[in-house]
């Protein structure tokens, strides 16, 4: 309980000295002394961090909060959550969820835009690489824990697998409603009125229903809810899941889940049935016909192809491909 | 805050506790999250402390996990012992509380509990509900065994889930539980190393 | 041929490089101490402790240096930090008066006990570039003329010289919750809700770094919001609040900068020991009211407190948090943004607003192209449709 048992304490100290030390020496020396003072010590710290980052508190409170999610499907459970030291908005509370749930023996994917190297997708999987130690991977059927932002893999989830989505903004009412007080009455309420409305708004102006991406759902018929800004294409990946689906919004301090198992509609009308949309063409790389697309530009012309989104998915089918076109070649 | 102490001369419930508090209270709640994730399916929680009599191994390392001075816990009188305690006081570092109705997490007999009152939580809060940690005679398909049909998320179709040690009193608690869905409070049942997630989303008919 | 991008771990590596290049600036130039920056940058450290919530002059002075001066990232990097510090317990409240004073001013009366005392300030310096300073060469150490003895002893606050009047607001120790704005409150069968265990005595405030935030907030819970919260901010909503946006024209009734005790209660001991000192601003404005039915003509209270010497920040704070008190004293509501909680207390904690602001660099490729193909769809049915009315006029 006392403060000189606490390592962060004595660094506090020697930080201090560093600087006193310092000043009594010539300028130039001063700088230098100072600055690799500080830089060291940053350094030094992150071996001295938690397994997983987060302190046992903490993660306590976490877990308390996901088993209350997973009990009540769809419904957002607020938690207390945590500075991270990543931005909010970039995906603090997926890292939440996950340091709650990861254990040494879990092999982890990271995906943003259904790729694993984006930016993002790389500086969270070194963080638990540097925190947590566990190993991680890029094949999906591999990976025991998959935190994604904005994209649900291609291939199949399965039922040893948690996959846990970054959430901005949990409220699928917020853009119509933007009080919490509000909005919190209405899902007590079950009172989803102005959600339809809105859907119904958009059919009656552009003759669809304009929401493409964070495509609210309906969970198990209670809880309307927001899938995070996956596309919609996605959404019928997220009924009846073998996988446990977790989703975490760290500056808005909620947590929600969808269960295994779990009935999940997307909102629509008897007469505009939802349609979750496809692609006219291929992806030019695998020749994938039934994956999410991105669009690249290729040329100042305005040249452009279509390729996977899921970075794993096109590569391991390409690898398919050669290495079936090589045998063949073998074989002639 | 909870401390660890190992002093030499401890009574013998000094072995209770986990030895590496990060990764087997990781490892301990990936099991009861797939308990609780998959309602009616025994997992079995590995052996990272010793159980404190007359409380299970399973509701053991339940409580070690999960319960905190945040969390407060109601231990029914039947499952009150020095052991527990222990566990309870220096282990887990709850805060003590004056009747059930304060606590997150109550354990004991289902005969102990049924008659308790017990937060539900709240239209605006549902998740602000107790969690209840049953210890049962176990889950093998037993002629006397109370033999549930579980359905609803978590359940692919439908479950079945032999209890032993109850009867139609503990279906009729868990119908009602689920009937007040979203309010309603979780179960988590346990017996030796074993515990079964039993959410108040879980549907049950006596089969 | 296209090959998708690869590469984003070597990109964020050699960023990360050229970053630290940035940071030292030009080699030649000595680099900055820590000491100098808690020295002769005071009031960003100030500004950092206060928002960053943590009170360690040299761990703000080496988030300003390793921010390279970016403010609201150094109280990121102090934020990040304080997250992941053991908490032994909570303090006593610090007594602010009994603070060894080293600025004290009140707007509302010209003498007061214990006196006016400027102490450092820009309040009034004419604003002059001091080409002096850039000649690098220190001239003479300044000694500043200061109070023979400084103030340590009591000194009372201003507003409790009104309180003896009572003309100054009884603060209630129970915050009732402020009453919805739109709907009537509903009440609901089942409220049997888990109480959380009282480890303290009633009086303690929440926390609001341990329990998520929930609307309506109590009073305790608004103001730590509001001290975390952005200066900046802050200092909009309250100009705001001046300029007729609920207005609550305030007085400063005093507002004091000094060093006060943080004490800790060892009750295992059953002694109270002095962890140290802290230098905090406090202000407490006045605000007239009229009296409503229950309450006769009184002046109000706005309260403000901060870290170090930030006194815009201290300053702002208390008018909005008199701004946010309108359901309290029986006032209207008149849609101001200072009036509103919800509003004021999710948009003003700067890290907050600052992630997500910018997270809208981070790829947004799959949405984006979500919505790409529904407007090139939509604009290809409006090409569709008006084609097949030009067809069917030309029939005609």
């Amino acid at each position: 309980m006392s403060a000189v048992d606490d390592p962060t304490d004595l660094t506090l100290g020697s930080e201090g000295s560093d600087a006193s030390v310092a000043e009594a020496k010539g300028d130039e020396q001063i700088a230098d002394l100072s600055s690799d003072a500080g830089d060291d010590r940053i350094d030094e710290t992150i071996d001295g961090y938690n397994f997983a980052y987060l302190d046992e508190n903490t993660k306590r409170m976490i877990r308390r909060a996901i088993l209350k999610a997973v009990a009540i499907p769809g419904y957002q459970t607020p938690f207390a959550s945590r500075e991270m030291p990543m931005p909010y908005g970039w995906g603090t509370g997926g890292v939440q969820v996950t340091a709650a749930c990861l254990t040494p023996g879990d092999t982890l994917k990271v995906i943003d835009q259904g790729a694993d190297d984006t930016t993002n997708a790389v500086s969270i999987r070194q963080f638990f690489e540097k925190t947590a130690r566990v190993d991680t991977t890029t094949r999906t059927e591999d990976a025991t824990v998959i935190q994604t932002r904005h994209r649900i893999p291609e291939k199949a989830l399965t039922e040893d697998q948690i996959i846990v989505y970054q959430v901005p903004i949990p409220e699928p009412l917020r853009y119509l409603e933007p009080r919490e007080t509000e909005t919190r009455k209405m899902h007590a309420l079950e009172e989803y009125g102005l959600m339809h409305v809105k859907l119904y708004e958009d059919i009656s102006r552009h003759g669809h229903i304009a929401t493409t991406y964070a495509y609210p759902v309906m969970v198990e018929d209670r809880y309307v809810t927001d899938p995070s800004p996956i596309p919609k294409f996605d959404n019928p990946k997220l009924s009846n899941s073998p996988a446990l689906q977790l989703f975490g919004a760290g500056r808005e301090q909620r947590i929600y889940a969808i269960p295994p198992y779990t009935k999940v509609k997307s909102l629509d009308f008897e007469d505009y049935p939802f349609d979750p949309g496809q692609w006219p063409q291929a992806c030019a790389l695998c020749g994938a016909e039934d994956s999410y697309l991105d669009e690249i530009i290729t040329d100042d012309a305005g040249g452009r192809m279509f390729v996977c989104s899921d970075t794993d998915f096109c590569s391991r089918r390409r690898a398919e491909q050669d290495a079936a076109a090589t045998s063949e070649e073998g074989e002639q | 805050m909870a401390i660890a102490t190992r002093q030499p001369n401890d009574p013998p419930h000094g072995q209770i506790g986990f030895s590496k508090p990060s990764v087997d209270a990781a490892a301990s709640f990936r099991t009861i999250l797939n308990a609780v994730a998959r309602p009616g399916s025994p997992q079995t929680v590995a052996a990272k402390t010793l159980a404190a009599a007359p409380l299970s191994l399973a509701a053991t390392t339940a409580l070690l996990t999960l319960a905190d001075a945040d969390a407060p816990v109601w231990l029914t009188p039947d499952v009150r012992s020095d052991a527990t305690d222990h566990l309870i006081r220096f282990c887990v570092g709850a805060a003590p509380v004056s009747h059930s109705g304060q606590a997150a997490f109550v354990c004991g007999r289902f005969g102990a509990i049924e008659a308790l009152e017990l937060p539900a939580g709240s239209p605006d809060y549902p998740d602000r509900s107790a969690t209840l940690i049953i210890e049962t005679d176990g889950f093998a398909a037993e002629p006397d065994a109370l033999a549930l049909k579980l359905s609803g998320p978590g359940v692919d179709g439908v479950a079945l889930l032999h209890v032993a040690g109850f009867g139609s009193a503990f279906a009729r608690f868990l119908q009602q539980n689920a009937a007040q869905f979203p309010l309603g409070v979780d179960l988590l049942l346990t017996h030796g190393d074993q515990v079964v997630g039993l959410p108040r989303s879980t549907k049950v008919e006596v089969g | 041929m296209y090959v998708a991008t690869k590469g984003g771990e070597k990109a964020i590596a050699a960023a990360h490089r050229q970053m630290a290049e940035e940071r030292r600036g030009d080699p030649k130039i000595p680099a900055l101490t820590i000491a100098q920056i808690r020295e002769q940058l005071s009031l960003c450290v100030d500004r950092c402790m206060t928002e960053g919530s943590l009170y360690d002059r040299d761990l703000a002075a080496l988030a300003i240096k390793q921010s390279q001066g970016d403010l609201i990232e150094a109280i990121f990097l102090l934020r990040a930090y304080r997250t992941t510090l053991p908490r032994f317990g909570y303090s006593r409240p610090i007594d602010t008066g009994s603070m060894a004073i080293v600025r004290r001013v009140s707007a509302t009366f010209k003498d007061i006990p214990g006196g006016q005392i400027l102490g450092p300030t820009f309040d009034y310096t004419h604003r002059l570039l001091d080409f002096k300073l850039a000649a690098e060469t220190e001239g003479p150490r300044t000694v500043a003329d200061r109070a023979e003895t400084p103030v340590e002893q009591s000194v009372p606050h201003v507003l409790g010289l009104l309180d003896q009047e009572g003309l100054i607001q009884k603060e209630k120790t129970e915050n009732k919750p402020a009453p919805d704005l739109r709907i009537g409150r509903i009440d609901f069968d089942h409220e049997k809700t888990a109480e959380r265990p009282e480890a303290f005595n009633e009086d303690t405030p929440p926390d609001l770094t341990r329990e998520p935030l929930e609307f309506p907030a109590s009073r305790a819970l608004r103001l730590q919001a509001l001290a975390r919260g952005d200066e900046g901010f802050l200092l909009g909503l309250a100009y705001s609040t001046q300029r007729g946006y609920a207005r609550n024209h305030a007085f400063v009734g005093e507002l004091r900068i000094g060093a006060v005790a943080v004490e800790f209660d060892m009750p295992e001991l059953g002694i109270t020991i002095e962890l140290g000192e802290v230098t905090v601003t406090e202000c407490e404005t006045v605000t007239q009211f009229q009296g409503s039915k229950s309450q006769p003509p009184q002046f109000t209270r706005g309260y403000g407190l901060s870290f170090g010497q930030t006194e815009r920040k201290a300053l702002s704070m208390a008018l909005v948090e008199r701004a946010l008190r309108w359901s309290e004293l029986d006032e209207d509501f008149v849609g101001a943004a200072a009036q509103d909680e919800e509003f004021v207390l999710a948009h003003v904690d700067n890290i907050q607003a600052t992630g997500f602001l910018e997270h809208i660099k981070l790829p947004h490729y799959v949405d984006f192209q979500s919505e790409l193909e529904l407007v090139r769809r939509m604009r290809r049915e409006i090409a569709e449709d008006s084609a097949g009315r030009d067809l069917s006029e030309t029939a005609e």
